[in-house]
């Protein structure tokens, strides 16, 4: 039913969409919404290299409070601009090595026990690390490094899992500082009509992402079904501000294309309903789902979600004069 | 959509054929294709030339889906996207809705069909919307498309199918869905699917043989299929399971039932998302094409081998089709229309490329 719904409301609107101009839209979109994030991830997951390059002690060092902070940091950095998927970031598999969710056949934990194997350190020079799994290159592979409790008990030894932790943020700061750079330096997006319905259709995939996947997914059909440690970001505590910066970076796109004279504000007051009831959950949101007295919240949080969504279908593709491909919506 | 007699008619009254552009011109590449497009609220079908030429565009009902091509005839004919209840006759020379047929009481299509050999029986994946199970509705082309009976698909959400070459045999890939016309496309036995490849005589509607993949692989929707000259059929599937399990999700079926599953590393599976839109051979029949319109990918193998050759991308991807050996045109919502050469990284447009204006739905099928 859902994806009928979607079908029903792009067909509806894209009759009455007006072009506008892409090209000018693509540079207003670059200079006030895609560089300063990128350029913010940069600086986060170089503050992140450079962390580790001096800090790092081992799994249960003295430092690893420093080594988690500046992970938050690069990881709130991500989740702030993670719905990008055109331009420099969809280059060489970049966007799949930021991050490594959802986590299927315990990829994560497959690759960092093979890098935890490995007989000698060649696998940690960046052309070589770049050529293992991506499951482990990114902030879920470091996440694990720094919050998983069997990792910290590991006795792993210092230097290996400093050499591992130094590749992963190496790794990080390298495609973000690359990514940020092609961004300055205008890159061939290609066809500009065409290259507005992509960006739509990324922002109106996290919509999926954050509603099917990040919640419901978690919650399952019922408390006694939930999986609350399937959620991204648990292990460091960060399941819900995740979503609250996923949201947050929805509505800071919609700030660019809707006309407040025009009474767009539908779009940004259900988008400001969702974000409000997410920042009043827990930090981690997924031990709700198991309590049969709080999974409400989760509920009402979903349910802000989906009308969020469904408004930005309606609203996007006319704002911007595009129909977005039915395919990846609603397929068959 | 479910459309009843009274609003068919309108809709074909708007649904003219609309020449517009003659298929004359020295060094053009004439080579055909015909897919599905919407434009707004606006639907259509519409073929065009390899040189990205549009050689007619004609207004439908509705939502189509995939499309047949009548052996021996200038027609193609479309099938309403699931729940729809009609499928028009195309005349592919002038563009012209020759005929518009309607499934019967108690039947809607599925959005796909083939044609016996000669021409004369379409066989269109419908559903029995009683009690869920899936049949073959059979129609007489040479008859008006007058429908002549129909035979059960032996399985659930019956949706693509085919004839294996040479043989009068069906192969019909049930995707194990149920659905129901009244709660639209909405899964009505998520946790009850049955999935299956059925292999049926065409002549006497006999199940010749049926392969499922255990409790195990119920999540997994068999949806399409192609087939290579020996009989070799390649499918693909989409999975409705567990979004955190990830299997694969193309496969093949030897000719003598057996059947396994394509591998390719668990990073590029991931880049599927699970959800596989179309399948597709090369002009050789080597060359295995799979297309993600989720995951913005197409993906391909070495048949004989089973070979993993890697992936290109491109946004919202699905229709698939073969324009060489080693060559696949593509069909998208987003991006238009494109040729991948898998001699070659980038993808290529055609040469006159207005097609990406068009929002190009679901298949994609040589003429």
């Amino acid at each position: 039913m859902r994806f009928l719904l979607i079908a029903i409301v792009v067909a509806t609107v894209g009759s009455q969409a007006y072009a506008i101009d892409n090209t000018a839209f693509l540079k207003k979109t670059s200079a006030e919404f895609i560089i300063p994030r990128y350029d913010a991830l940069r600086d986060a997951m170089e503050r992140q290299r450079a962390a580790w390059q001096t800090s790092c002690d081992g799994a249960s060092g003295a430092n690893r409070a420093t080594l988690r902070t500046s992970f938050k940091a690069a990881a709130d950095a991500w989740s702030s601009i993670e719905f990008i998927r055109i331009g420099p970031i969809s280059k060489n598999n970049r966007h799949e090595r930021m991050a490594h969710w959802p986590e299927r056949k315990n990829a994560v934990g497959k690759a960092l026990t093979g890098l935890t194997n490995r007989d000698d350190g060649e696998v940690f020079q960046p052309r070589r690390f770049s050529e293992t799994s991506v499951a482990g290159q990114g902030l879920s592979a470091l996440e694990r490094l720094l919050f998983d409790d069997g990792m910290l008990s590991s006795n792993m030894p210092v230097g290996r899992y400093c050499a591992i932790g130094r590749a992963i943020a190496g790794s990080l700061a390298t495609i973000a500082s690359d990514v940020a750079g092609e961004w300055r330096q205008s890159p061939d997006l290609g066809e500009p009509r065409e290259t507005v319905t992509r960006l739509a259709t990324d922002l109106l995939g996290v919509y999926q992402m954050v509603g099917d996947l990040k919640l419901e997914a978690i919650m399952g059909d019922s408390a006694e079904r939930a999986r609350p440690a399937l959620a991204e970001g648990w292990r460091s505590g960060r399941t819900t501000h995740a979503i609250v910066l996923n949201l947050r970076s929805i509505e800071a796109f919609m700030q660019l294309i809707s006309d407040p004279a025009n009474d767009n504000g539908s779009v940004l007051g259900a988008l400001a309903t969702a974000i409000r009831i997410a920042e009043g959950l827990p930090a981690d949101f997924a031990p709700l789902a198991e309590d049969p007295r709080q999974r409400y919240r989760l509920i009402l949080l979903l349910d802000a979600v989906r009308a969020a969504r469904d408004l930005s279908l309606a609203f996007v593709p006319q704002a911007l004069g595009i129909t977005v491909g039915f395919n990846s919506l609603d397929g068959d | 959509m479910v459309i009843d007699r009274r609003s068919l008619l309108a809709g074909i009254g708007a649904a003219v054929g609309l020449s517009l552009a003659p298929a004359v011109a020295l060094g053009r590449d004439e080579r055909l294709y015909i897919s599905a497009l919407s434009d707004g609220n606006e639907h259509s079908v519409a073929m065009f030339s390899m040189d990205g030429v549009l050689r007619f565009s004609t207004r439908l009902p509705d939502r189509g889906h995939d499309s047949v091509k009548r052996p021996g005839e200038r027609q193609v004919v479309v099938f309403a996207r699931r729940p729809g209840n009609w499928a028009a006759i195309i005349n592919v020379t002038s563009g012209d809705i020759e005929k518009v047929i309607l499934a019967p009481e108690g039947r809607h299509f599925y959005g796909h069909g083939a044609f016996s050999a000669d021409g004369r029986i379409l066989h269109a994946t419908e559903n029995n919307i009683s009690d869920g199970s899936g049949v073959l509705g059979l129609y007489d082309a040479t008859h008006g498309y007058r429908r002549i009976g129909e035979m059960p698909s032996f399985g659930i959400g019956p949706h693509d199918l085919l004839f294996r070459p040479g043989t009068g045999h069906l192969v019909v890939a049930n995707g194990g869905i149920r659905t129901h016309p009244d709660t639209g496309r909405e899964m009505l036995n998520k946790d009850d699917m049955e999935p299956s490849l059925a292999i049926l005589d065409a002549g006497t509607g006999e199940l010749k043989a049926k392969v499922d993949f255990g409790q195990d692989m119920r999540g997994l929707s068999i949806r399409h299929l192609a087939c290579a000259d020996d009989g070799m059929t390649v499918f693909g599937c989409q999975f409705e399971g567990d979004p955190f399990d990830m299997p694969a999700l193309v496969g093949i079926l030897t000719p003598d039932g057996k059947t396994r599953f394509l591998d390719m590393p668990d990073d590029d599976l991931a880049g599927l998302a699970n959800y596989v839109g179309s399948v597709e051979l090369d002009a050789s029949g080597d060359i295995i094409a799979v297309t993600s319109p989720r995951g913005g990918r197409v993906a391909f193998w070495d048949r004989a081998s089973g070979r993993y050759l890697g992936y290109r991308q491109m946004s919202d991807v699905c229709g698939v089709a073969a324009s060489g050996n080693g060559q696949f045109l593509l069909t998208s919502g987003n991006s238009g229309v494109r040729l991948t050469d898998l001699a070659v990284r980038d993808l290529h447009r055609l040469r006159t490329d207005g097609l990406g204006e068009h929002v190009w739905d679901n298949h994609l099928l040589p003429i």
